[in-house]
């Protein structure tokens, strides 16, 4: 199989790191994403999106547990990306795990209205 | 001195996004010493503030924002309210007043919320963050234009802290 290529994100109060584990990538999302991290995050997650497409990944797993926080703006990287996701066909659709902290209760509600809108490709997990 | 008043911050910043995490922590702060009857109170009010102050800074047309958060009083309940002030585009200005009209003639915060995640919007200017400051945060949102000035408020009605203070979990300490 070939290997993963994104650039990571290495901002001061943003990090990504990223790994590719079988057909599985692991993405963790580590600080604040907000405003300073937009352009940033957009470039990774279309790197990422493409790179999930090449090597037909099944599953992209989201950690955010040490993510203190996520603008909306970044929000609708990931938004955007699985509304396209869900939109593939059976095959290259990958699904979405979000491992989340419980001790940050904004990761509950917006993993909520993310559940909501994509049931059959999000799911949550809680540490 | 005003009785029902519990706090009442207010800061005249740069326009400056590096400021923006250290408000929200403030409010976060402020909202778990005041609003410990409702667990999720504190993280509402810090997000609403993030996106607020965020928005105002975002498109000041000078280099200024005005926040405030203000706790008041009443009877079992305590009223927040959040206000941001920033000078605007009349285009900008425009659009988040449709964006406010459009969230009023809407019932659901959830239902609109997932509605417009779908719409294949661009980033900028989607209305996306004050659907989620009325979705996530339980706060209804109101605008208005003053003169050059976009005047923006969350308010909500929460729980007043319980006796003996707030327990629970441990939220993992923010990065340097």
């Amino acid at each position: 199989m070939s290997e993963l290529t994104v650039i990571e994100v290495k901002r001061d109060e943003f990090k990504t790191r990223t790994e590719l584990c079988g057909r599985s990538v692991a993405a963790a999302f580590i600080g604040t994403a907000d405003m300073l991290a937009t352009k940033d995050l957009e470039r990774y997650v279309r790197a990422l999106e493409a790179e999930v497409r090449r090597l037909a990944v099944c599953e992209v797993v989201v950690d955010m547990r040490e993510l203190y926080f996520m603008n909306s703006h970044c929000l609708k990287l990931l938004v955007s990306w699985i509304v396209r996701a869900e939109a593939l066909a059976p095959p290259q659709r990958c699904t979405f795990l979000f491992r989340t902290h419980r001790g940050l209760p904004w990761q509950r509600r917006t993993l909520l209205a993310l559940t909501a809108l994509a049931e059959s490709i999000v799911r949550v997990e809680e540490a | 001195m005003d009785r029902g008043l519990l706090a009442r911050v207010e800061a005249s910043l740069r326009a400056d996004a590096t400021l923006v995490p250290t408000m929200r922590d403030l409010a976060r702060g402020l909202s778990e010493r005041l609003l410990d009857g409702d667990e999720d109170a504190p993280a509402r009010v810090a997000m609403v503030t993030h996106e607020l102050l965020e928005n105002a800074v975002k498109y000041a047309l000078e280099d200024a924002a005005y926040l405030c958060i203000e706790v008041r009083a009443e009877g079992e309940a305590a009223v927040v309210t959040i206000t941001t002030r920033n000078r605007a585009a009349p285009e900008h200005a425009r659009a988040v007043v449709r964006a406010c009209e459009a969230m009023a003639a809407e019932a659901d915060a959830l239902a609109y919320y997932v509605a417009l995640m779908r719409r294949n919007a661009p980033l900028e200017g989607s209305g996306l963050g004050l659907a989620r400051i009325w979705a996530e945060g339980d706060m209804t949102v109101a605008c208005e234009v003053a003169g050059h000035d976009l005047v923006l408020s969350a308010r909500a009605a929460v729980a007043l802290s319980a006796p003996g203070g707030r327990g629970g979990v441990e939220t993992p300490a923010a990065p340097d």
